[in-house]
C-alpha cells in the first residue's frame, strides 16, 4: 500500500513539474516586464478596442462554424445512410493536415489570381470560413467517437415519450457530446487566438498579429509583452468558458462493450444529393490548396530552380522534429493526464489547466521567452534541436493531455480494479490492462502534437538550430518576396500536405471502427 | 504477446533516445578554436541574399557560416550576453539603428565605412551600409497613365487619386513617416497621413501593395522597389509585367533610400574575422559584385552601395532622386510608431 502512496504521489509531483514548466515561458512576460501604464495606453488608441472585438469575434465565429460542422459531419458519418461513409470520414478529417497558413495563402492566391478586385477571403467572414474549414476536423474526429458511443436507448426513451427529433437531438444526444465539443472547441479557440500567419494573409487584425508587428516592425518588445498579458487573460476566459460548457460529466453508458449500434437515419432519395452536399465541404476546405499546389507545380514560365533536394531534406527534418515532439509531449502529458482522471481534486485540475496556458501565447512570444531563459539557464541546449522540441513539447502539450484523458476514460477504473481483485500487481494492472484501453487516445494525443510541431512556424524560425530548415521555414522563405502565385511556395506545400496526411490517416484510421 | 509488448515499448524508448541524441548531433556546434572561425550571422535581410554573401566568402577564405534567417533586435536583446551572433545584417536602417543606440555594435574600421557612398552609413560608425532599397510608387498602365501619375509623394492626397492607391504600414512606412517628421514636422506629417487614410487602400505589407497593383485592384500603390523585380525575376522578366515602377521627378521623400545596414556585436568572440567579412562585404571587388553583376533571384534587385557602384538591373543608387539625410534618425522611431497608432494606421 505504502508503495502504491508513494506512486501516486511520485505521479503528482512529475505533473505538478510539467504544469509548472509549461508556466514558465508566462513567467518571462513578468520577468522581462510590462506595465500597467503601457496597457493603459494601448486603449488611447483607436485600434485596440476593434482588435479585441475582433479577435474575440473571430474567434467565437470560427468555434460556431466549427461546432456545426463538426457535429453535422459526424453524425453523418455515423448516424445516416449516406453513400461512401469511410471515405467521407478520411475526406472529413484531412484538412488537418493542411497548416492554416499554407490554407489561408492558397485562398489568398486564388483570390488574387482569379478575382483580383473582390475581396472575398480578405474579409470577416472570409477569414472565419477560411479558419473553420481548416479547423473544423478536431470537433468531427471528437464527435464520432462519442457519437458512436452514446447508448441508443437513451434516445429510443426519449422517442418512447414522443419526444420530437429535434427535441431528442438538443435534450438527450447534444448534452452527451458536451465534453467531446468542449475540448475540441478549446483547442480551436486557442489556435485561433494565437494564428499569425494565416490571419495576416487574411488580413485579419487580432491581437497576435499586432503583437507580432510590434515585434517585427516596431521592436517594440514591452508593448508586445502588454498586449500578451491582454491576451492571456483572453485565454483565461476561454478555459474558464470551457469548463462551462463541458459542464459535469455525463453517463454514457454502462461499457463500451454494451453500445449497440445505432439506428441509422434512412436518407432514402436524399443520399445522393446529401453526398454531394457533404463533398463540398472538404471540397472547399482542400481544395484550393490542393488546386494552387498542383498549379505552381506545373506553371511554365517560372524560371526560378526548384531545389528538391533541399525539399526532402527539410522534409526529414520536419518528421524527425514532429516524431521528437510526438514522443516527448506523449512522455509529458502521461502522469497530468493520469494524475486529473483518476484523482480528480482542484490540484489536478489546475495543473492540467495550466498546461493549456502556454497554448494561447502567441508562438513568438513563447520562443522570445525561451530564448530569453534558455540562454539564462541551459545555454548549451540553445539552438539545438532539443530546445526546439521543447518548445513544441509546451506548445501543443495539452493536445496530448486531452487525448490521454479520452484515452483513460476507455480505460475504466474498475476494470483495474478487477484486475487487482484477481491479484495483479499494480505495474501489471498499467502494462496489461488500463494502458492497452488507453492507448488510442495516448497515440492520437501524440499524432496531433507531431502533426501540430510539424506544421509550426513563428516559434521555428527563432529556435530553428543554425542551417537547417523545416517544411514550414523553408515555405515561409519563398513567400519572403510575398509571391503572388503560390509558385515558389508549390513544391513545399506538397510534401508538407503529404506528410502531414500520414497521422492524419493514422488517427482516422483508428475512427473509421466506429463509421461501419 | 506479453514478450512483443515489452519489446515494442523498450524499441520505442530506444527511437526516443537516438532521436534526441540524434538531434543535438545535428546541430553544429560554433567551433571556438581551430584554423578558421565560424561566423554567426543574424538577419532579417532576404534568405537568398545572405546565402549569396555568405557562400562567397566562404569559397574566398574558408570561413564558415551559422545563419539565424528572420532575426529580431529583440532576439540579440533577450539572449543578452550570452548571445551567438558575431555580425547583424538588418534588412532596412531601423533595427540596425537601434542595436546600435542600444549600446550593442562596436565602431567599424574607417577604411570600411569609406569604401561606401556618403550619408548611407551610421554618423557614429557603427553600422555600415551594404545594399539600399528606394521608395517607389508602382503603378498599373491598364488603369492610369505615366502623366496623370503624382509628381510628388505630398500629392498623392489630392482628389483625383482617392480610392486609387494601395499603401502599407510596413517598416519602410514607418521609417519615411519619421524622415517627415523629422523635415515638415509633426502636425504637417498628421495631416498627411489622414489623408492617406481616408484616400487609400491599407493592403497591409509591401509585397501585397504590390501584387494588387499588378493584379489591377489599385492603380498605383506605394512600396518597395525591388518586390517589382522579385516578382519580375518569377516569371521570366520585366517584359512579362503589367505594371510599373515610377521614381518621382524630383528630389522628394516618395523615393527615400533606406540603407541595409552591417554591424559586429559587442558580445562576439570572433572581432577580427568580422571586421574582415565587413570589410569584404562593403568592397567593390567583394561583396558588392553580387548585388551590382549578381542574378536577381539572389540579390532582387537591391542596390549595391559601394562607391561606384552601380547594378546591372536596377542601376545606380545616385540616378534616384532620394533627399540625403541622416539615417540614425531610425534609432527611436516612437514618435513615428505613436503617431500612425494614434491615427489607427500601425500594422
Amino acid at each position: 500500500m505504502s508503495r502504491l502512496h508513494g506512486g501516486r504521489v511520485a505521479l503528482g509531483t512529475a505533473a505538478a513539474a510539467v504544469a509548472v514548466l509549461s508556466l514558465l515561458p508566462l513567467a518571462y512576460l513578468f520577468i522581462a516586464g510590462f506595465s500597467p501604464h503601457e496597457i493603459g495606453m494601448l486603449f488611447t488608441y483607436p485600434t485596440t478596442i476593434p482588435d479585441i472585438v475582433r479577435t474575440v469575434g473571430l474567434t467565437v465565429a470560427v468555434c460556431a462554424v466549427c461546432l456545426v460542422l463538426g457535429v453535422a459531419t459526424a453524425l453523418l458519418v455515423v448516424r445516416t445512410t449516406v453513400p461512401l461513409r469511410r471515405t467521407l470520414t478520411v475526406l472529413f478529417a484531412l484538412p488537418l493536415a493542411v497548416p492554416g497558413f499554407v490554407s489561408a495563402y492558397a485562398v489568398y492566391s486564388m483570390n488574387l489570381v482569379y478575382a483580383p478586385r473582390l475581396d472575398i477571403v480578405t474579409s470577416f467572414t472570409g477569414a472565419t470560413v477560411v479558419m473553420a474549414l481548416t479547423l473544423y476536423p478536431y470537433v468531427f474526429l471528437a464527435c464520432v467517437v462519442a457519437v458512436r458511443n452514446i447508448d441508443p436507448a437513451q434516445e429510443e426513451a426519449a422517442r418512447s415519450l414522443r419526444a420530437q427529433p429535434s427535441a431528442v437531438f438538443f435534450r438527450v444526444t447534444l448534452p452527451q457530446l458536451r465534453v467531446a465539443i468542449a475540448g475540441s472547441l478549446l483547442i480551436i479557440a486557442l489556435h485561433v487566438l494565437s494564428e499569425y500567419g494565416a490571419m495576416v494573409q487574411l488580413r485579419q487584425r487580432t491581437l497576435t498579429t499586432t503583437i507580432m508587428a510590434e515585434m517585427l516592425d516596431y521592436g517594440d518588445y514591452a508593448s508586445a509583452r502588454s498586449l500578451s498579458v491582454l491576451l492571456v487573460s483572453l485565454a483565461v476566459l476561454m478555459l474558464l468558458a470551457g469548463r462551462m460548457v463541458s459542464g459535469r460529466p455525463v453517463p454514457l453508458s454502462v461499457g463500451r462493450q454494451s453500445v449497440r449500434t445505432p439506428t441509422r437515419a434512412r436518407l432514402g432519395r436524399a443520399r445522393g444529393p446529401v453526398l454531394v452536399l457533404a463533398l463540398l465541404v472538404p471540397l472547399a476546405a482542400i481544395g484550393p490548396t490542393v488546386f494552387m499546389t498542383l498549379r505552381g507545380l506545373v506553371m511554365t514560365h517560372r524560371d526560378v530552380f526548384v531545389d528538391w533536394s533541399q525539399v526532402a531534406a527539410s522534409g526529414g527534418v520536419t518528421l524527425l522534429y514532429g516524431a521528437g515532439a510526438g514522443l516527448l509531449a506523449t512522455a509529458a502529458a502521461l502522469p497530468v493526464a493520469w494524475w486529473v482522471s483518476r484523482r480528480p481534486s482542484p490540484w489536478s485540475h489546475v495543473a492540467e489547466r495550466s498546461v493549456w496556458l502556454a497554448h494561447a501565447i502567441p508562438n513568438a512570444v513563447l520562443a522570445l521567452a525561451l530564448v530569453f531563459l534558455a540562454t539564462r539557464l541551459v545555454p548549451g541546449l540553445y539552438k539545438t534541436a532539443v530546445l526546439l522540441i521543447i518548445a513544441y513539447v509546451v506548445m501543443f502539450l495539452p493536445l496530448a493531455v486531452s487525448n490521454q484523458q479520452v484515452g483513460l476514460q476507455a480505460a475504466f477504473v474498475r476494470y483495474d480494479e478487477a484486475a487487482a481483485s484477481l491479484g495483479h500487481r499494480a505495474w501489471q494492472r498499467l502494462r496489461r490492462v488500463s494502458l492497452p484501453l488507453a492507448l488510442p487516445g495516448i497515440a492520437t494525443g501524440a499524432l496531433l502534437v507531431g502533426l501540430d510541431a510539424s506544421k509550426e512556424l513563428t516559434a521555428t524560425l527563432m529556435l530553428l538550430p543554425f542551417n537547417t530548415q523545416t517544411l514550414a521555414t523553408g515555405l515561409w522563405a519563398t513567400t519572403n518576396g510575398q509571391s503572388l502565385d503560390f509558385t515558389a511556395a508549390a513544391p513545399y506545400a506538397l510534401v508538407l500536405v503529404i506528410l502531414g496526411s500520414i497521422p492524419v490517416w493514422l488517427i482516422v484510421r483508428r475512427t473509421l471502427r466506429h463509421v461501419r | 504477446m506479453r514478450r512483443a509488448r515489452l519489446r515494442a515499448s523498450v524499441a520505442l524508448t530506444a527511437v526516443a533516445a537516438v532521436m534526441l541524441a540524434g538531434c543535438s548531433a545535428a546541430s553544429p556546434a560554433p567551433s571556438e578554436s581551430g584554423d578558421t572561425a565560424t561566423l554567426t550571422v543574424y538577419t532579417d535581410q532576404h534568405a537568398e541574399l545572405v546565402k549569396a554573401l555568405t557562400d562567397a566568402y566562404t569559397t574566398k577564405t574558408g570561413v564558415a557560416f551559422n545563419i539565424q534567417n528572420d532575426a529580431t533586435a529583440g532576439q540579440i536583446q533577450a539572449e543578452g550576453s550570452a548571445s551567438p551572433a558575431d555580425v547583424f545584417l538588418s534588412e532596412d536602417p531601423g533595427p540596425a539603428a537601434q542595436l546600435a543606440a542600444a549600446g550593442a555594435f562596436v565602431p567599424l574600421d574607417q577604411s570600411t565605412i569609406d569604401q561606401v557612398q556618403p550619408k548611407l552609413s551610421d554618423p557614429k560608425d557603427e553600422w555600415v551600409a551594404y545594399a539600399a532599397r528606394v521608395r517607389v510608387l508602382y503603378y498599373n498602365p491598364t488603369l492610369i497613365a505615366e502623366k496623370d501619375l503624382p509628381t510628388t509623394l505630398a500629392d498623392i492626397t489630392a482628389p483625383q487619386y482617392k480610392g486609387k492607391f494601395a499603401w502599407a504600414p510596413s517598416g519602410a512606412f514607418v521609417a519615411t513617416v519619421q524622415y517627415l517628421i523629422s523635415t515638415i514636422g509633426m502636425d504637417q506629417t498628421r495631416s498627411f497621413l489622414e489623408k492617406v487614410k481616408a484616400n487609400g487602400v491599407n493592403e497591409q505589407s509591401n509585397g501585397n501593395v504590390r501584387d494588387t497593383v499588378e493584379a489591377g485592384k489599385h492603380a498605383m500603390g506605394l512600396s518597395n522597389h525591388y518586390y517589382w523585380w522579385v516578382k519580375a525575376a518569377e516569371v521570366g522578366g520585366p517584359d512579362h509585367m503589367t505594371s510599373k515602377i515610377y521614381h518621382f521627378p524630383e528630389v522628394d521623400p516618395g523615393n527615400l533610400a533606406l540603407s541595409s545596414g552591417a554591424g559586429i556585436l559587442k558580445t562576439s568572440k570572433h572581432q577580427a574575422e568580422a571586421a574582415d567579412f565587413l570589410a569584404w562585404l562593403t568592397a567593390p571587388d567583394g561583396g558588392q559584385t553580387i548585388l551590382a553583376d549578381g542574378p536577381i533571384d539572389v540579390n532582387e534587385g537591391q542596390y549595391p552601395v559601394g562607391v561606384g557602384m552601380t547594378s546591372a538591373t536596377v542601376g545606380s543608387l545616385s540616378d534616384v532622386k532620394s533627399p540625403v539625410y541622416d539615417m540614425s534618425i531610425f534609432a527611436d522611431q516612437a514618435q513615428a510608431q505613436q503617431l500612425l497608432k494614434s491615427l489607427g494606421m500601425s500594422s
